[in-house]
């Protein structure tokens, strides 16, 4: 009995409290953090890589909450727009690895940050991945552009998250909306977002869908697609002309426990070494350093020599930073809570073009019309939208009253209910246009 | 009034268990017919067999003229009330009762109608709504009687309905049983292992022994006549004696003799006497008195039981305890009268 | 004296336990739902949730979840219940060993492989339109929770049927017979309203287990019902959001509710009672068709039992599988993965369970033999707590852990307490300790009072007594409760995904849960599904062994 219980004791006190050790709070999946850990302990044999994997946003709010006692050497994530809520709340601190052959912009986007508090790692994409037995089982065509996936023999066969769920998702969004102007980057998306078979509860769930053949197309994160690929599941991707290549971030904390070896870590990332792991088949993201691409396999995308990847856009991330949870609001209450009701709509709609190119008519047009005009309408005007003040509604956390003082009363609750309100009366009027229209057919 | 039910060569099994062999009863119409027997021997199977709950792999079975073994319990027009009542505990005391009733499509007015009267028949009419978890184990026995008399079936079958009550309730119920079926004037039939019970109350018993039908009576005839030893040692104390006889006289082999007795010739017979029968007396002109010696002797309230030595037999002698008459004691010698005319040889 | 006072003390300190980890998170939970932002009491958290469409309709879809998953489950299991109780059915056997399958298998583990086998393109999906030019979307949306469950919890309500029916006894039926009642009528008015309580008392439990239920929703990437959304909300907005604790009331009061509801069916009318003797319907032989149509159910019925297990394996060997009846290849690599290089999960678990199985059976014993043999005060209370973690979702408590012990900091390493590891064994215990705690009153329940009362007038204190007789005697009881609590904990999922930070402290469910989430991940994730699966199988059968051995020896002697 007590041999058993000082084992116990000694056992709890052991686990705590490793010597040489770097805490890295990432939201990258195993298949990645694992692969980085175990290549930069073979180098460095006397250091222990701790990996807490959280969410983007999760892991934002941990940093948040535990600034006062902190604990973690790096933040290493996606996003740059995540970064720039840490470096604006003073979370990070400046480094500038010492590494050699890292150009300045990766397709037209910065690779580090300017004011040096995070830098690029890897760059990523956003594109459309696919199915090949599916698309062949279902006799689809392979999308090129996001406008081919508004194509109605789609209908009921594409995938994809939400921004508010995903920080690459949100990326994807930001970047259309960035590429072709907020009006006509929403209508775009929900034109899509008719098509949809889902809204994954996570990023993962559109590759995932894909691959396992539950749908058969997805928008995602390139490296999702490549990996995919890599990995051996029969699919295929392609990164349509308005994209945008954003670097995958890591930065120090501030008041890191371990600042030296947190340095050791990123100089690894960015070190021949580093951005080779970033090749493995099951990682497969775009290095940083354009010599890595001589040991890439046959068809792997370079926008070092390739540069119609990514350059399309021109990436804002302070307006990103600025909208980043209305946007996700917006999203969610137009597109992923009523789902159901646009894409009755626009079958509706499909309906009625269908029958509208066997017979000409024109009030029918007129109606159609209007219908598609109903579903594009958002339930606030882009100024709206950037306006600074009304953006601080949105603030998930909100810690005192008068954060909110121009918009008092207006709370976030409030607000999405007042949307949600408008656009279902919009895409119930929509679906009643365009079936008025098919009766005139 | 002709028979309402024939059982013709009825034989059941289990496997090789042999419940009823080559069973033949004739129940006449208006009857209280009684199956009487040790536990095992066959009369709930019997029983069940006329309700359609057991099957016979050979003989007829004729209710009210109609051959019916192939017919199914709910196609028979008989009630069978079950040893623990079975009452529904989902239901009330007036919904247990309107079942049958209400399977048979009778109007609603009707229904009521006769659930009434038969509450008030076995006197439960204030606890028409109680359920059964409420009611004590006679008024659940009132309840599942009135399910069964309520749709009048030509027969009425009660599967040992007393032996979950006490003593006292008991001897209570069986004579508003009897009460009942006067009223009723419907053929009923009884199974029950207590040999009073049957005597009190039954018409016709029919005693049953592993699966064999002993003798069929009315109770006092089974009771002074009856056909084999385990008849007579079923239904009440008796002395029984082997032995043989010859030209009227029985003899053990040894000193036991009685005399002028009508019977036939006999190597290997019992001699039957009841208790009541032997007599603490000496008669003058007979030649059937001995000389007892008492060994034991029991108080039994109306009457003190003595076992007596006569002639190197121990024999039952009860006499009738009226206060006034002599009390024996261990070994007291005594006279005794046997009288051969209420002696039987079997 | 000295008696009293080591049971006094030890009572106190179970009672503090229990506070601590069981008693206060709740509360706290409750508490903070009731909290504005500055900290005053308001019911805005509430009129917010039900203001909310998204929220009005997560509660209403796991509403309906739960109770089409019972109806589903029902509908599995009703003719399967009426072959083996109405007829001399051979294959009752197989049927009345289904009952131990789902039990060994979470929900959630085999969600994913389910999706390949019956998803849209799925493997049986893909053959019937092959075939019969038709699909059936058994796991589009919510129908694949709600067959995920009821394939799940579908023997747990046969066998409770099957009890239901055997507890009636055969003369209901044959004195409705005798009254010329039969066939379906005579089910619909005896049969059925005799077997109600026990059934009810069955579906309310799996309304309640479906309900709560947080890894099958979540691995099957369906947002919008309850736990998920309380999930989503702490671990994205944080723990300050209070829609996460108004959700966790809300699933707190309804299992509360339901418990309610199968105590009232159960307790109002216990049948069984006025009936005596059981026996169960009258049965009949089948004739040859009724005996083909009974096989074909219980082998169609059989393998939708099954095809979670079945299907998880495939994944779990597979290489590749996509929109196809069976993976491309087969491999054993994914084992390796998990048993070899990533083996952290399977050490962390069978190190977790085994600490929180351990404090649950010395929990177990001491307040079992506090409230069976002392009258010690309070001693019913500690009972009915102890008891009271059956009735707490998991999601729920994990909530309250992470807001109860996340201000305070663990002083060994610094970091918050909640991110602490042995948090995890701690949730663990106290959510297992409901059944270890069964296991050891059935155990000193077993034990006659006359033995310790025989040792004290020798003199022996009461550690002796415990030390020398009711625990040697308690072995086998306690053995099966260590064993139930450490093979159930191994595949808790909805508690320890709040509090698993670092995946170096994460055990085997979690890292299911991780390894789904990468496309390389499904097979490994697969893999660890079946290991989990085994232990729990493993040890859910040497417990009854256990149990069967005995008390079938122990029994005869400790009768008293």
């Amino acid at each position: 009995m007590k041999k058993i219980l000082s084992f116990i004791i000694a056992f709890l006190f052991a686990t705590s409290a490793f010597a040489n050790t770097v805490t890295i709070v990432t939201s990258f999946p195993k298949d990645l953090s694992g692969k980085f850990k175990a290549a930069f302990e073979k180098k460095y044999p006397n250091i222990k890589v701790e990996i807490v994997g959280k969410k983007t946003t999760a892991g934002i709010k941990y940093i948040q909450e535990t600034k006062s006692n902190n604990t973690t050497d790096l933040f290493w994530a996606s996003a740059p727009d995540a970064f720039e809520v840490l470096k604006g709340d003073g979370l990070l601190q400046k480094y500038t690895s010492k590494a050699k052959g890292i150009p300045s912009k990766v397709g037209s986007y910065p690779v580090n940050d300017p004011d040096g508090f995070y830098t690029g790692f890897a760059a990523a994409g956003y594109g459309i991945m696919w199915n090949t037995r599916y698309l062949k089982a279902n006799k689809l065509p392979a999308p090129q552009q996001w406008s081919d996936l508004t194509n109605p023999v789609y209908f009921g066969h594409v995938g994809m998250s939400a921004p508010s769920r995903s920080g690459t998702t949100h990326l994807t969004v930001e970047t259309l909306l960035q590429g072709e102007g907020f009006d006509k980057g929403w209508a775009l998306s929900k034109e899509m977002a008719a098509n949809f078979k889902t809204v994954t509860a996570r990023s993962f769930g559109v590759p995932d869908g894909v691959n396992s053949g539950d749908f058969g197309i997805g928008i995602v994160i390139d490296f999702f697609g490549l990996s995919s690929i890599g990995s051996g599941f029969p699919v295929d991707f392609v990164y349509p002309k308005v994209s945008t290549l954003v670097p995958a971030n890591i930065g120090i904390i501030n008041n890191a426990p371990n600042k030296k070896n947190a340095q050791l870590f990123i100089d690894f990332l960015l070190s021949t070494k580093g951005q080779e792991t970033l090749l493995d088949p099951k990682i497969r993201r775009l290095p940083v350093n354009p010599n890595t691409y001589s040991k890439a396999p046959k068809g792997f995308p370079n926008p070092f020599k390739d540069k119609s990847i990514g350059a399309a856009v021109k990436f804002d991330v302070d307006l990103s930073k600025s909208r980043y949870n209305l946007i996700n609001s917006m999203f969610d209450v137009m597109i992923t809570y009523r789902l159901d009701e646009l894409r009755d709509a626009m079958s509706a709609i499909y309906k009625a073009e269908a029958a509208l190119k066997k017979k000409s008519n024109s009030k029918a047009s007129a109606l159609v019309k209007e219908a598609r005009a109903l579903i594009a309408k958002n339930p606030i005007s882009e100024a709206k939208a950037n306006d600074a003040e009304f953006n601080k509604i949105f603030k998930k956390k909100r810690k005192k009253a008068k954060d909110i003082e121009k918009y008092a009363g207006t709370r976030q609750a409030e607000v999405e209910a007042g949307w949600d309100k408008a656009v279902v009366a919009n895409y119930s009027a929509a679906k009643q246009k365009a079936e008025q229209a098919l009766k005139l057919l | 009034m002709g028979n309402i039910i024939n059982i013709k060569n009825i034989n059941v099994s289990y496997g090789k268990n042999h419940v009823l062999k080559d069973v033949n009863i004739d129940i006449k119409e208006k009857d209280f017919f009684t199956f009487l027997g040790p536990s095992g021997c066959g009369k709930t199977t019997l029983l069940r067999l006329i309700a359609g709950f057991e099957q016979s792999q050979s003989g007829e079975l004729i209710i009210d003229g109609k051959e019916v073994s192939k017919l199914n319990p709910w196609e028979r027009d008989v009630g069978l009330v079950f040893q623990n009542y079975a009452l529904w505990p989902h239901m009330t005391v007036a919904k247990n009762i309107s079942f049958g009733l209400e399977e048979k499509k009778v109007p609603k007015n009707e229904i009521d109608q006769r659930v009434d009267e038969v509450l008030e028949l076995v006197g439960m009419q204030d606890l028409k709504q109680r359920y059964p978890f409420q009611l004590s184990g006679g008024q659940q026995q009132r309840v599942a009687l009135a399910r069964t008399i309520v749709v009048r079936p030509k027969v009425l079958l009660l599967d040992e309905p007393l032996s979950n009550l006490d003593a006292k309730l008991r001897n209570q119920m069986r004579i508003e049983l009897l009460e009942l079926h006067n009223k009723l004037q419907i053929t009923t039939i009884f199974v029950t292992h207590d040999q009073e019970e049957a005597n009190s109350i039954s018409d016709n018993i029919a005693i049953f022994n592993e699966g064999v039908i002993q003798q069929v009576g009315a109770p006092i005839d089974l009771y002074n006549h009856p056909k084999n030893l385990f008849v007579a040692n079923f239904l009440g104390t008796i002395n029984a004696v082997k032995g043989k006889t010859s030209n009227g006289t029985f003899s053990d082999g040894h000193d036991f003799k009685i005399e002028s007795l009508k019977a036939d010739n006999s190597d290997n017979c019992s001699l039957l006497v009841r208790p009541q029968n032997i007599y603490f007396e000496k008669k003058n002109d007979s030649d059937q008195n001995f000389k007892g010696k008492i060994q034991s002797k029991e108080f039994l309230g109306n009457i003190i039981r003595y076992q007596v030595l006569i002639s190197g037999q121990v024999m039952t002698i009860d006499s009738m305890h009226e206060g006034k008459e002599k009390i024996y004691s261990k070994n007291e010698d005594v006279d005794v009268f046997i009288n051969p005319e209420t002696s039987q040889i079997i | 004296m000295f008696k009293n006072l080591f049971l006094n003390s030890t009572s106190l300190i179970i009672g503090i336990f229990l506070l601590l980890f069981l008693v206060i998170p709740i509360a706290q939970v409750f508490y903070v739902s009731f909290l504005d932002v500055n900290g005053s009491f308001t019911l805005v958290n509430f009129s917010d949730f039900f203001k909310n469409q998204l929220f009005i309709e997560s509660f209403y879809n796991s509403f309906y979840v739960a109770a089409m998953s019972v109806v589903l489950a029902s509908v599995f299991a009703l003719p399967l219940a009426y072959f083996t109780s109405r007829f001399n059915f051979k294959g009752s056997v197989i049927i009345q060993s289904l009952g131990f399958i789902p039990l060994i298998m979470p929900p959630f583990v085999g969600a994913v492989a389910m999706k390949l086998f019956f998803g849209t393109n799925g493997s049986v999906n893909l053959l019937l339109d092959q075939y019969f030019g038709f699909k059936i979307p058994f796991m589009e949306g919510l129908n694949g929770v709600i067959f995920v469950e009821s394939v799940h919890y579908f023997p747990f309500i046969l066998i409770n049927l099957i009890t239901s029916l055997n507890n009636i006894d055969r003369s209901m039926e044959e004195s409705a017979q005798s009254l010329g009642s039969k066939g379906f009528g005579l089910f619909k008015r005896i049969v059925l309203p005799l077997s109600m309580p026990g059934y009810i008392a069955g579906a309310s439990l799996v309304f309640l287990k479906v309900f709560d239920d947080l890894g099958t929703p979540l691995l099957l990437d369906i947002n919008n019902m309850l736990a998920p959304q309380a999930y989503l909300r702490i671990s994205s907005i944080g723990i300050n959001d209070p829609m996460g604790y108004v959700i966790a009331v809300i699933l707190v009061v309804t299992s509360i509710l339901a418990v309610w509801v199968a105590k009232m069916a159960l307790g109002g009318k216990d049948y069984s009672m006025l009936q005596k003797g059981g026996g169960g319907m009258i049965k009949r032989d089948m004739k040859p068709r009724q005996k083909i149509t009974a096989y074909s159910v219980v082998g169609l019925i059989l393998f939708l039992v099954l095809s979670p297990h079945i299907a998880l394996t495939l994944l779990s060997f597979g290489t590749i599988w996509s929109f196809s009846v069976v993976p491309d290849a087969y491999t054993i690599d994914h084992y390796k993965n998990i048993i070899f290089e990533n083996s952290i999960f399977i050490k962390n678990t069978m190190l977790y369970c085994t600490l929180a199985a351990f404090i649950d059976i010395v929990l177990a014993f001491f307040i079992s033999y506090i409230v069976l043999r002392t009258k010690v005060k309070g001693r019913q209370l500690l009972d009915y707590i102890a008891m009271s973690a059956l009735a707490i979702p998991g999601l729920v408590l994990g909530i309250g852990y992470l807001r109860t012990f996340y201000s305070f900091n663990n002083p060994l390493d610094g970091k918050p307490l909640a991110s602490w590891w042995f948090m995890i064994v701690l949730i663990l215990a106290v959510r297992r300790l409901p059944y270890a705690l069964r296991a050891a009153n059935a155990a000193l329940m077993q034990i006659s009072k006359f033995l310790e009362e025989s040792a004290e007038s020798l003199g022996a204190k009461k550690t002796t007594i415990f030390r020398k007789i009711l625990v040697p005697l308690m072995t086998g009881g306690l053995l099966a409760g260590f064993i139930t609590s450490f093979s159930t904990a191994t595949v808790e999922l909805s508690a320890t995904i709040m509090l698993v930070s670092t995946e170096v402290d994460a055990p085997l469910a979690y890292g299911i849960y991780s390894y789904m989430q990468t496309a390389a991940g499904r097979g490994p994730g697969a893999a660890l599904g079946m290991i989990g699966v085994l232990i729990v199988a493993v040890g859910t059968y040497f417990s009854q062994t256990i149990i069967d051995k005995k008390y079938k020896k122990t029994g005869e002697v400790n009768n008293g």
